[in-house]
C-alpha cells in the first residue's frame, strides 16, 4: 500500500459518505455511478477500491447496509450513513475544504501572494 | 475507538468465511446485473451490454481478493497458515520436534524453578516493615556459643545505652516444650521474645493482640501467642480461644493472640514474652540467658557505627564487672543485615545452582540451535521449491520463523510445567527462617523463554535468510539434500558443540566432587555403633523454677524405668546426645606443667551410663559411677581428642581441669578418657569435648535420654514417652532413632548430589545428542563423497576413522575447555566437599574419560552407518 492509494482511499471514503448523504440509501453500482457522474466522469470508479472501501467503512460504523430491492426490482445491497458518518462526513469535508484552501493558496499566481 | 471496533470486526471476519463469500459474490452480482439493465436501457445488445459491465467492472476476483483482505486480517491468516504448516511438520517429523521440545522445556523449566527460589531467597526483601533497616546483631566469640547469639546482660545494656537503633529486640529458642491443654500434651516448639518484637517487624495477630509493655515483667509474663498452624491443628481455629489458660511445661499461660501464619521468623509455634528484669540479663549474676538479636537501624547510622556504639556499651560493662565471664574484647559486637544473615548457609549453594542450570540452558539452546540448522540445511530444495511457486523472500523467512516459534512455544508450555513441579521440589532448599513462600516466577519464566526463544529464532532466522537468498534454478538443479548449505553454518555447528562439551564436563566434574563427598560422608567412622538407639530429648526450660537439685531425681527416676523396659541393653543421659550440636566453653587444664587454657571445648553433663548407653569405649581410667554425686570430689571424663590437644602423649588421668561456674572456677580430676564420637556436621572432625557427671551441674539442665536396645527400636518410643511421662506428666519428649537422625544430617549433601548430578547428566545427555546429531547430518551430507573413496578402494575402517578423528577432534576442543574451566570453578564448590579436593584427579579423569567414550560412540555410529552403504547405491541416488 503505498502513499497515492492512501490518498485516493481517503478522498474516495469522503466522495461515498457524500453521495449517500445526498441522495440516501444505494448500492454499490449506484455509488460507483454517481461518483463518476458527479466528478464529470473525470474519475473511473475501480470496484477492487470500491467494495473493500464500503467494507471498511461499514467497520468503521460510518454506514450501515441491508439488502433491499432496487426500483427495476432487483434484489441489491444497500448502504446508508449513520449518524457517526454523518458527524464523520462534517469533519472529513472541512478538512478537506482546509486543505484545498491552503494548497489554493500555494498554487495561486505568484503576484497575489502578499 | 473506530479503529478498535473495525479491528475486531476483522478479527470476527475471520470466521463464517464462506457465508461472506456468498454474500460479497450476490452482491457483485446484483451490481453487475444493475449494470447490464442500465446499459441495455441506454440501447445496447444483450451481449455488448454485459461486456461492457464486465470491463468496467475490472477482475471479478482481484475485486474479491481485495475485499477479502480487507474483511480479515491477511496477517493474522497468514500466520494461522504457517502454524499449521508448522503443526504439520512437527506430526512429520515427531521425533525431531519431541527432542526440541523437550530440551527446551528442560532448560526452561529448571532455569525458572532455581531463578525463583534464588528470587525469593535472595533478592526479595523480607516481608515486614521497612526490611532494608532490619539487622541482626551478634557476638563475635573466640569461644564457640554458637553462632549469632548474645549475652543477656549486654543485650539488656544495649537496649538502654544505645544510640544507634531505633528499636533493638530479642528472642530465645525455639525450644521443645511440651503444651498441655484439656489434659492432653503435645511437643511444641516455644519461643521467648521481647514485648515489642513483633511490633518492630510490623507483624500484626490475626486474632486478639499482640504483648503490652507491661507483661514484660517478671510475674505478669505468663501470657502467651498461637501460632495460626498450632491454633488451627490443636484448637480448632477456635476465636474464644482468647483467655485460655493453657500450659508450658506444667506453668499456666494466657492466650491473648493468634499470629499469622506468614511469621516464620523467629520460627516457633508459641510464643511467650522476655522479661527483662529478670536476674538473668544482669551482669554478674548467675545463671545468664543468651538471646538473639534483631534491631531496626535508625535512618542513615551504617553497620560499622553500630558496632563501635554497642563495643562502647561492652567496655563499660567490663569496667563494672571486673569479674565477667568473656572479656569484651572476646566478644565485640557485630552488626549484620538480616535478610544477609538468613541466608547466609544457602546462599553459595543457590549461586552454584544458577551457574549450573544457567549452563544446562545455554547447552540446551545450543544444542536445539544445532538441530534446527542441520535440519534447515537439509531443506534448502524445500526452500527452493517454495520460492519457484512464487512464494517472496521475507514469506519464506517468516514461515520458517513461525516454525521455530511454535516449536519454541511448545518447549515454553512444557517448562512452564515442569517448573511448576520443580519448584515444589526445590523448597527443601528454603533456610526456616526465611519468611517468603516461593512460586514460580512468571518474570523469571518469561526470561528463561525468551533466551530459548531467541536461540530458536536466531537459529531458525539463519538458513531461513540463507535459503532464501540461493537462486531458484541453481538449487532445483543440483537437487540433493546438501544444497543450500552454508559455509558458516558447518563452523557454527563445531562451535555449538565445543562450547557444549565444554559446559556438560565441567558439570560433570562438579557433580563427580559431589558424588564422592556423599559416598566418602556415608562410611565415616562415628566412634560408636549406631543401629539400635533411639534417644529421646526433654526440655526443662531455665526460668520456670526447674533448679539444680530437683532435677537429678527426675533424670534418674527416668533412667531407673528406661533400664526396665523390655529390649533395652542400657539407658543414660547426657546434655548433648551423639551427633549434635556442641555447646562449648573455655576451660583450664592443670598438670604438672603448669596451667594453660582452651578456647573451645564441648561440654556434655552425663549420667553414668551415658556411654555404655552409646557404646562409646574407655580408652582408660574409669566411667562415672554412683559415688560421684553433688558432694563428692568434682571429676571430669575426656575425650580422646581433647586428651591429645592438652597432654599430648602424657597421660591425662590424675590432671585438673577448671570449670568455669557460679563461684568462680572449679577444679576436677579428670578420671578417664574415652573414644571420640562426631557432631552434628558428619564432615567435622571430632572436637575435643570434656563429660561432667550431671550430678555435679551447677546449672539446671536440659537432657536427651539415650536407650540402647537389644533389637531394632520400633516399639519402643510409645514405651519411653510413657516412662518419661509417669515422671513427670507436663514432659512432652521428641524421639528419634539415631539411624533416623543420621540420614537427616546428610540430607543436605544428598540433596546437593542429587540435584547436581541431575543436571550433570542432563548436560552430558544433552551434549552427546548434540554430537550425534551433528556428526550423523554431517557423514549424511558426505555420503557420496565416502562411496566414492569406498569405491575406488579405500578400506571402510579407514573411512570411518577418518569420520571418527574429525569428530572427535572437535571433542577434544570441548574437553580442553571443560578441563581448563572445571579447574577455574569447583573451588567454588569447596565449601560443600568432604575429604576430597576441588581438583581431585581421579574425578576428572573419570569424567573426561565418560565424556570422551561417549563423544566416540556418537561420532562412531553414524559413520558406521554411513561407510556400510552400498558404494553404488549411494553414487545412484544422484
Amino acid at each position: 500500500m503505498n502513499k497515492k492509494t492512501d490518498v485516493w482511499q481517503g478522498t474516495l471514503a469522503l466522495m461515498v459518505l457524500r453521495t449517500l448523504e445526498t441522495i440516501g440509501p444505494l448500492h454499490g453500482y449506484g455509488i460507483a455511478r454517481r461518483i463518476e457522474q458527479t466528478s464529470g466522469d473525470a474519475l473511473l470508479v475501480n470496484y477492487g477500491t470500491l467494495y473493500p472501501m464500503l467494507l471498511k467503512l461499514e467497520q468503521e460504523g460510518y454506514i450501515a447496509s441491508e439488502w433491499g430491492v432496487s426500483d427495476n426490482n432487483r434484489k441489491a445491497k444497500y448502504y446508508r450513513l449513520t449518524r457517526a458518518g454523518q458527524k464523520q462526513l462534517e469533519k472529513a469535508a472541512r478538512q478537506w475544504e482546509q486543505t484545498t484552501e491552503i494548497m489554493a493558496r500555494f498554487l495561486a499566481p505568484s503576484g497575489r501572494r502578499s | 475507538m473506530r479503529h478498535i471496533r473495525a479491528f475486531l470486526l476483522r478479527l470476527g471476519g475471520l470466521f463464517h468465511k464462506e457465508r461472506h463469500d456468498r454474500d460479497l459474490a450476490e452482491e457483485i452480482e446484483s451490481n453487475l446485473q444493475l449494470h447490464i439493465e442500465d446499459n441495455l436501457r441506454a440501447g445496447m445488445s444483450p451481449e455488448d451490454a454485459r461486456r461492457e459491465a464486465l470491463l468496467k467492472f475490472g477482475g471479478v476476483e482481484s475485486a474479491k481478493e481485495a475485499y477479502r483482505d480487507r474483511r480479515g486480517l491477511p496477517l493474522l491468516e497468514a500466520l494461522a497458515q504457517d502454524i499449521r504448516y508448522a503443526f504439520r511438520q512437527i506430526v512429520k517429523y515427531p521425533g525431531f520436534a519431541a527432542i526440541i521440545v523437550l530440551t527446551l522445556g528442560l532448560g526452561a523449566g529448571a532455569t525458572t524453578a532455581i531463578f525463583s527460589v534464588v528470587n525469593t531467597v535472595l533478592l526479595r526483601p523480607l516481608p515486614y516493615r521497612d526490611p532494608s533497616r532490619l539487622v541482626r546483631v551478634t557476638q563475635r566469640y573466640s569461644l564457640s556459643l554458637g553462632p549469632g547469639f548474645v549475652l543477656g546482660p549486654d543485650y539488656r545494656a544495649w537496649r538502654h545505652e544505645n544510640s544507634s537503633f531505633e528499636e533493638i529486640e530479642a528472642f530465645y529458642g525455639p525450644a521443645d516444650t511440651s503444651l498441655a491443654s484439656k489434659g492432653a500434651a503435645t511437643a511444641v516448639r516455644a519461643t521467648s521474645v521481647t514485648t515489642r518484637f513483633f511490633s518492630m517487624l510490623g507483624v500484626n495477630p490475626i486474632l486478639g493482640r499482640s504483648f503490652t509493655d507491661a507483661e514484660g515483667a517478671e510475674g505478669r509474663n505468663q501470657v502467651v501467642l498461637l501460632s495460626e498452624g498450632i491454633w488451627r491443628t490443636q484448637f480448632g481455629g477456635d476465636p474464644s480461644i482468647l483467655g485460655t489458660i493453657i500450659h508450658l511445661n506444667g506453668s499456666a499461660y494466657t492466650v491473648v493472640g493468634v499470629l499469622p501464619g506468614s511469621v516464620r521468623y523467629p520460627e516457633g509455634d508459641v510464643w511467650t514474652p522476655i522479661s527483662l528484669d529478670s536476674p538473668m540479663f544482669t551482669a554478674g549474676s548467675r545463671p545468664i540467658v543468651i538471646v538473639n538479636v534483631i534491631g531496626r537501624l535508625k535512618e542513615g547510622i551504617t553497620n560499622s557505627k553500630a558496632e563501635s556504639d554497642l563495643n562502647v556499651i561492652e567496655h563499660r560493662i567490663d569496667n563494672q564487672w571486673q569479674q565477667w565471664v568473656v572479656q569484651s574484647r572476646d566478644r565485640s559486637a557485630q552488626v549484620i543485615a538480616l535478610n544477609a544473615f538468613l541466608v547466609r548457609n544457602v546462599r553459595s549453594l543457590l549461586l552454584i545452582l544458577l551457574g549450573v542450570v544457567g549452563f544446562v540452558l545455554l547447552i540446551a539452546c545450543a544444542n536445539v540451535s544445532n538441530l534446527l540448522l542441520s535440519r534447515a540445511t537439509g531443506r534448502g530444495r524445500e526452500f527452493a521449491i517454495r520460492a519457484a511457486l512464487g512464494a517472496g523472500r521475507i514469506r519464506l523467512i517468516r514461515q520458517s520463523l513461525t516454525e521455530s516459534l511454535v516449536l519454541a512455544s511448545l518447549g515454553s508450555a512444557l517448562g512452564f510445567l515442569g517448573g511448576l513441579w520443580f519448584v515444589g521440589f526445590l523448597k527443601q532448599l528454603i533456610p526456616a527462617g526465611i519468611p517468603s513462600s516461593v512460586r514460580l516466577d512468571p518474570v523469571m519464566f518469561g526470561f528463561a523463554v525468551g533466551i530459548a526463544i531467541f536461540a530458536t529464532l536466531v537459529c531458525g532466522l539463519v538458513p531461513a535468510l540463507v535459503a532464501s537468498r540461493t537462486t531458484v534454478s541453481e538449487d532445483l538443479k543440483s537437487g540433493g539434500p546438501q544444497t543450500g548449505t552454508w559455509g558458516g553454518a558447518r563452523l557454527l555447528r563445531n562451535v555449538l558443540v565445543i562450547f557444549e562439551i565444554t559446559l556438560s564436563l565441567i558439570l560433570l566434574i562438579g557433580a563427580g566432587l559431589l558424588v564422592q563427598t556423599f559416598v566418602r560422608l556415608s562410611d565415616v567412622r562415628l566412634g560408636f555403633d549406631s543401629h539400635n538407639i533411639l534417644t529421646a530429648k526433654v526440655f526443662r526450660p531455665m526460668t520456670n523454677g526447674f533448679n539444680t537439685p530437683s532435677q537429678v531425681p527426675f533424670f534418674d527416676q527416668v533412667i531407673d524405668r528406661l533400664k526396665t523396659l523390655p529390649g533395652v541393653v542400657a539407658a543414660g543421659a547426657g546434655t548433648r546426645a551423639p551427633l549434635s550440636s556442641c555447646n562449648g566453653g573455655p576451660i583450664s587444664i592443670r598438670d604438672a606443667s603448669g596451667e594453660h587454657r582452651l578456647d573451645s571445648v564441648c561440654q556434655n553433663w552425663i549420667s553414668p551410663d551415658y556411654f555404655r548407653a552409646v557404646g562409646v569405649p574407655l580408652l582408660s581410667g574409669r566411667f562415672f559411677d554412683a559415688n560421684d554425686k553433688s558432694t563428692a570430689p568434682p571429676v571430669v571424663m575426656i575425650n580422646q581428642a581433647l586428651a591429645h590437644v592438652a597432654s599430648g602423649d602424657q597421660d591425662p588421668i590424675g590432671h585438673e581441669v577448671g570449670l568455669g561456674g557460679l563461684k568462680g572456677i572449679t577444679w576436677a580430676k579428670i578420671v578417664g578418657v574415652v573414644g571420640d564420637v562426631r557432631n552434628n556436621t558428619l564432615e567435622q572432625e571430632p572436637s575435643p569435648e570434656i563429660y561432667i557427671p550431671y550430678t555435679q551441674a551447677l546449672l539446671p539442665l536440659s537432657v536427651t535420654f539415650v536407650v540402647r536396645a537389644s533389637l531394632n527400636p520400633l516399639s519402643l518410643p510409645n514405651e519411653v514417652r510413657k516412662a518419661v511421662q509417669a515422671v513427670d506428666k507436663y514432659q512432652a519428649s521428641s524421639i528419634q532413632t539415631l539411624d533416623e537422625f543420621i540420614t537427616a544430617s546428610t540430607e543436605m549433601q544428598r540433596f546437593r548430589m542429587v540435584l547436581l548430578s541431575f543436571f550433570a547428566l542432563l548436560a552430558f545427555v544433552l551434549a552427546i545428542l548434540g554430537i550425534f546429531g551433528v556428526m550423523s547430518f554431517s557423514v549424511g551430507q558426505r555420503t557420496h563423497e565416502m562411496a566414492v573413496r569406498v569405491a575406488i578402494g579405500a578400506q571402510r575402517s579407514s573411512v570411518i576413522w577418518l569420520v571418527v578423528r574429525q569428530g572427535m577432534s572437535v571433542a577434544a576442543f570441548g574437553l580442553a575447555g571443560g578441563i581448563l574451566g572445571a579447574l577455574g570453578l569447583t573451588r567454588f564448590l569447596s565449601s560443600f566437599l568432604y575429604d576430597v579436593k576441588p581438583t581431585d584427579i581421579v574425578t576428572f579423569l573419570a569424567a573426561v574419560l565418560l565424556l570422551t567414550g561417549a563423544s566416540f560412540v556418537a561420532c562412531y555410529l553414524p559413520a558406521r552407518r554411513a561407510s556400510s552403504v552400498d558404494p553404488v547405491k549411494a553414487l545412484r541416488v544422484e
